[in-house]
């Protein structure tokens, strides 16, 4: 035992470089996996834990108040087979200010619901601070929407749906698996919950509603829900339901982003894995190759075959155990953020604790690779005899010549080019492994470079579809008057004036989310969120559906179907697909007035003259009505998950570039050691350190090149299929500036990505190459 | 001892008389040695006496008579060719004795004495390639085999020579 | 004749802090077109000696001059100039290269040197035929036989008409009969005027075609014997004795 010890440390030490080099890979392939296994962990369970945990709504309905009855809701559980319930809770939408804010007037769109205790059978609320309402003027508020907008306990909202502008006191905060995303803009509602009876007062004479919450024993499926829906909506006078909202909807939201980015860490990290595995084992391989000789003598001085494959196998543990000992830790510290990230956007408690798992597995599986990439030659090496194993150890067999190999060393180049250019395929499984290692670098910086361009751009697109600035109406005051206040502002260039409106789609258990436009938005840059099809024009009942849409519903562009807006059955024609991420679909001022013909725009969208002070405007708008308009300055902000992509990838190219370049580098490295004696020769009969440089960079240019180019093909497929896959997840299909920026222009340099990898790789190879010594190789024959 | 053989081996070819043997063996040995014409004729005559030559039936050329092998004659040369080597190994250059007398006389002359030596034998053996390599472009294979004899007999004493010198050198 | 090679005072040490030099202060001068052996036992520094005027090493002391270019001044690059342009280098186990042809060896060094490809291939089936090998060309070496292997190897010495052509042990690995016909082979390339420097242990063999042989001990020059290349009269040379019968 102690002689193997002896001897396999001492054979690490012997191959200094090539047992860094496998701990290096081991460090950066055990941290890409640790982070991917970990993300993978922690992120897939953590909204069905807290689904379960909070008793989450498979369904939940909303119901006019003006058409149903609380009494009449009672019987609908049984109806639909529901096994447990939660409401009617009483709710309202409204906009409130809040007073105490340090950012000026900050205003939010509320959905305030009356609710008795935060417990019950389903959609429990748990409470993170202060205590639940006992008061008509206290209010419960979202934990992530109170700690993302600075509202602590104590703090005032002023309501601003009614004249009087009723004053709510905050009481507590809870955190609500039925909230799918925190958001600050103002298309996104929050939650917020106070004594049922203060919901009635609070509502009005507009806007009251009333929300049930529904389990069912087994979790039910989009067409079960889908059925359910249909059959709730024939036992119910036209109109009565509002809205739904099921799990899976919001799963999916939750998923959107958080399962795209789960989908590329662990695409990656198995990616990563295959590289630096292939690399590792390559070099593992190649370096008990070159022992044999080693091997012979150890025998001969009387090692067991098991004591042989022993010591080869522990001398290439230490090293691997040295890069797990680096890079499982680094991965593991590296995953706490995202995997942070991940959990603030369900609203979990910020700070999960990782379990020791990931980085365990991901020790077992590199040491299960290097041991039998290590064992498996080290067994054929400690069959042999002594003689044998020194035989061929001292005497590699000549490579055989692949025929790629002899047409490029035939090509009319200078000669250290195309013997370079030859040699590449002298050892086409070597060859091939180190086009693999290129070529998922390369791709990886592909689909990187793609997102950085893209997500940016998309971000700028939506965030121009709200104008410059937008403003929304308080339902105090009229339509008329907020043009005019617009249309005074010398600064505005254009108004588009919308209003939402929900489209029920046959086929599509919850109504689609709409927009109306009164005036055409394309000027604003609603035109590049077409897909297909063409704008909507000036007839009733034509619409744009995202792809979510078109695909539930069965529905394709040029099709017509009969939906519901507002309780006023339409026949619709799609007219096109857009791309629009909080609308499933667009329509024209006709359709929604053809249902609702007293419909006022709630929303207006301003493009302003070019060099205006958007801040300035909105403050004059603001000042003309403080209380009843909610002004917003567009603003592209970038958002976590786009920044969660970003940094991850370009992690990831980091990394892959450099398993990448570490692979090229061993793989010359043992081409080096194996060529010593043709090097020495080349080097006798004149050939220059130059010329060897050059030669051996070429080898490795070649396959960086070769790489670099089915790299591109590679990435440019996995670009489209990944932001497809993204686009998807939100319901829609990718608008076509998404593809647009991977254009020749920033492909050709990329090309040159696969060429540096591998160059860079090939450096010190062939710097090792160029300053062998002749004389001492040459006689050690 | 080996002329009578060497007679004896000419006439195992053909029957020859006396100045034919003399011509023959002058010939065979490519002039690295001359026979006298008394010796060669004693010796066939002794051999005649002991009954290992007899003359031939036909009288020759002017009435000399050649001579021919006898069963008993034949006998004797398979013998002698069967017979391997055994005499004590004779070293006859003046080297060997220069040696042992130069190293208890001449003080210190002995490597240069070697020196001058092992030059001759370097020397030697280029004149003894240049021999071979004329025999064999005469078609003389044999000679050529005789030369390399001598080539691997000059080469062992350069060794030897080398020793000396490594010797001496090492015991100063 | 000029002097083609001198080695004024040369020192080779491998181990810097201890053990015994390699070479030691020789001095040595070659004329072109002589062919000269360098003789002496294993670890004499007879192949370090041949290294250091292929510049294929360098000195630790002295000079070495070859075809005017003093060696220990040149760089790495300059120095593999000089190598494919003035000397060819034979070694003992022909270190040829096992992935190309024949013709592609014999060519590199030409190559190398940027030589117009239809000039260097004129030139390559030239040294081919000269060596009786041109129909090997598109062979490789690893099915040839030791001999031709080595015809091979002093064909790719040849190509760029080297001032001096290096031969380490050339017959090392060859069997007498191949060895013996490499050897004329190298000889006759001496008659017309290729000066050759050859290693060897075996004083037959040196003596045999060189007209020089210089003697290393232990990394010095123990001897320097030019050799007269006409034989005396055979009877002078070699005496078959006959013992008279006892």
């Amino acid at each position: 035992m102690r002689a193997i010890a002896t001897k396999a440390w001492s054979e690490v030490r012997r191959r200094r470089l090539q047992s860094a080099v496998i701990a290096v890979m081991v460090a950066l392939a055990g941290g890409t996996i640790t982070l991917g296994l970990n993300l993978l962990l922690e992120s897939t369970r953590p909204y069905d834990r807290a689904f379960e945990a909070q008793q989450g709504a498979h369904l939940r309905v909303f119901y006019d108040a003006r058409t149903v009855s609380p009494a009449e809701l009672a019987s609908i559980p049984a109806r639909i087979g529901a096994s447990s319930f939660a409401g009617p809770w009483p709710d309202v939408y409204l906009t409130v200010l809040h007073r105490e804010s340090t950012r000026g007037q900050s205003r939010y769109q509320l959905d305030l619901i009356g609710r008795d205790s935060p417990g019950g059978a389903v959609e429990i609320l748990r409470m993170t601070s202060g205590r639940w309402v006992e008061a008509p003027g206290e209010v419960v508020v979202n934990h992530s929407f109170a700690e993302q907008n600075g509202i602590h306990l104590g703090d005032h909202l002023v309501s601003l749906h009614t004249a009087d502008k009723p004053v709510l006191t905050v009481v507590g905060e809870a955190i609500d698996i039925g909230q799918t995303s925190a958001g600050g803009s103002i298309t996104t509602t929050q939650r917020a919950w106070v004594q049922p009876v203060r919901v009635t007062s609070l509502a009005g004479d507009h806007g009251l509603g009333y929300e049930m919450a529904y389990r069912f024993p087994t979790t039910p499926s989009q067409s079960q829900l889908r059925d359910d829906m249909d059959r709730l909506r024939g036992s119910l006078p036209a109109g009565a339901v509002s809205g739904s909202l099921n799990h899976l909807a919001m799963r999916d939201a939750y998923n959107a982003t958080n399962q795209f980015l789960l989908v590329l860490l662990i695409a990656f990290g198995i990616v990563a894995l295959a590289a630096s595995l292939a690399t590792i084992v390559n070099l593992v391989l190649g370096t008990v190759l070159a022992s044999y000789r080693e091997i012979g003598i150890i025998k001969a001085l009387g090692f067991t075959p098991l004591e042989v494959v022993a010591t080869l196998v522990v001398g290439m543990a230490i090293p691997a155990l040295a890069g797990c000992a680096v890079g499982i830790p680094a991965g593991t510290a590296l995953s706490m953020p995202l995997v942070g990230q991940a959990a603030q956007s369900l609203d979990l408690p910020s700070r999960p604790t990782l379990s020791p798992i990931a980085g365990l597995l991901t020790l077992a599986g590199i040491l299960v690779g290097v041991v039998a990439a290590a064992a498996l030659p080290a067994l054929r090496a400690a069959r042999m005899s002594a003689v044998e194993a020194i035989v061929a150890g001292t005497a590699p067999p000549s490579p055989r010549v692949w025929w790629p190999a002899r047409r490029l060393q035939h090509l009319r180049l200078p000669r250290p080019l195309s013997l370079g250019a030859g040699d590449a395929f002298a050892r086409p499984l070597r060859a091939g492994l180190m086009v693999v290692a290129v070529l998922i670098g390369v791709t990886t910086i592909v689909v990187a470079s793609g997102l950085r361009e893209a997500i940016p751009k998309s971000l700028s697109t939506t965030s121009g579809l709200n104008g410059d600035v937008s403003v929304l109406r308080g339902n105090t005051v009229n339509d008329p008057r907020v043009m005019a206040i617009l249309n005074d502002q010398p600064q505005t260039q254009q108004v588009v004036a919308a209003a939402p409106g929900a489209i029920v789609v046959p086929g599509i258990a919850d109504p689609v989310g709409g927009l109306a436009f009164r005036d055409d938005p394309r000027g604003l840059g609603w035109s590049a969120a077409l897909v297909r099809g063409r704008w909507l024009g000036s007839n009733s009942g034509e619409v744009l559906l995202t792809r979510g849409v078109l695909d539930q519903a069965h529905l394709d562009v040029g099709s017509t179907f009969d939906g519901v807006i507002a309780g006023h059955p339409l026949r619709l024609h799609v007219v096109g697909e857009t791309a629009s991420l909080n609308f499933g679909a667009l329509l024209g001022w006709s359709t929604l007035t053809a249902a609702t013909p007293d419909v006022q725009p709630d929303r207006y969208l301003v493009q302003l003259r070019p060099g205006s002070d958007a801040d300035g405007f909105a403050a004059a708008v603001r000042a003309q009505e403080p209380d009843f308009l909610t002004v917003t300055v567009s603003q592209a902000r970038p958002d976590a998950a786009g920044n969660a992509i970003n940094t991850i990838m370009a992690i990831l190219s980091v990394v892959l570039g450099l398993i990448a370049a570490v692979g090229v580098f061993s793989t010359l490295l043992l081409y080096v050691h194996e060529r010593s004696r043709d090097i020495a020769i080349m080097k006798a009969i004149g050939m220059s350190p130059r010329q060897l440089l050059v030669m051996v960079m070429t080898s490795a240019a070649v396959l960086g090149l070769i790489g670099g180019l089915v790299g591109i093909a590679v990435g440019v497929r996995t670009y489209h299929g990944l932001v497809t896959q993204l686009a998807r997840g939100i319901g829609v299909s990718p608008p076509p500036f998404a593809f647009d920026v991977l254009h020749p222009m920033t492909l050709y340099p990329l090309t040159l990505a696969g060429l540096a990898i591998a160059l860079a790789g090939a450096l010190l190879p062939a710097r090792r190459a160029a300053r062998s010594r002749v004389a001492e190789t040459l006689r050690s024959e | 001892m080996s002329l009578k053989f060497g007679i004896l081996g000419l006439l195992a070819e053909q029957p020859l008389h006396t100045y034919s043997v003399k011509a023959r063996f002058e010939d065979l040995l490519g002039g690295s040695w001359e026979v006298n014409i008394g010796q060669v004729s004693a010796t066939l005559q002794r051999l005649e006496r002991d009954g290992l030559v007899e003359p031939a039936e036909a009288r020759g050329e002017r009435g000399r008579l050649p001579y021919r092998l006898t069963r008993a004659g034949l006998q004797a040369l398979d013998a002698w060719l069967a017979e391997p080597e055994s005499e004590p190994q004779q070293l006859r250059e003046e080297i060997y004795l220069k040696l042992l007398l130069a190293s208890r006389v001449a003080n210190g002359g002995l490597p240069a004495l070697l020196a001058r030596q092992r030059r001759v034998y370097l020397q030697r053996l280029k004149d003894l390639a240049v021999l071979e390599r004329n025999a064999r472009e005469q078609g003389r294979e044999d000679l050529a085999l005789l030369y390399q004899g001598a080539v691997l007999h000059t080469e062992a004493d350069l060794k030897w020579v080398d020793i000396c010198a490594r010797e001496i050198k090492d015991g100063k | 004749m000029t002097t083609l090679v001198e080695l004024t005072e040369v020192s080779k040490t491998y181990d810097r802090t201890s053990g015994p030099a390699a070479l030691d202060r020789v001095s040595l001068a070659i004329d072109s077109g002589e062919f000269t052996a360098i003789m002496g036992p294993s670890g004499s520094g007879k192949s370090t000696l041949l290294n250091l005027v292929a510049g294929v090493d360098r000195p630790s002391g002295g000079r070495v001059r070859v075809a005017g270019e003093d060696l220990g001044r040149l760089n790495e690059a300059r120095l593999a100039r000089f190598r494919r342009a003035r000397v060819g280098f034979v070694f003992q186990f022909f270190n040829l290269l096992g992935n190309l042809t024949v013709l592609e060896n014999v060519l590199l060094p030409a190559q190398l040197q940027g030589t117009r490809p239809a000039q260097a291939r004129a030139r390559a089936v030239q040294v081919l035929t000269q060596l009786g090998i041109a129909d090997l060309g598109e062979r490789y070496p690893g099915r040839l036989s030791g001999g031709q292997q080595q015809r091979v190897a002093i064909a790719r010495a040849l190509i760029n008409q080297p001032f001096l052509l290096l031969a380490d042990e050339p017959t090392g690995a060859l069997d007498s009969n191949g060895g013996a016909q490499v050897m004329e082979l190298i000889e006759g390339l001496n008659r017309e005027g290729q000066t050759v420097l050859l290693v060897t242990h075996d004083a037959k063999l040196a003596t045999r075609h060189a007209n020089r042989v210089v003697t290393l001990i232990d990394g010095r020059v123990d001897d320097d014997t030019r050799l007269d290349g006409t034989p005396p009269a055979s009877q002078n040379l070699v005496k078959v004795t006959m013992p008279e019968e006892q």
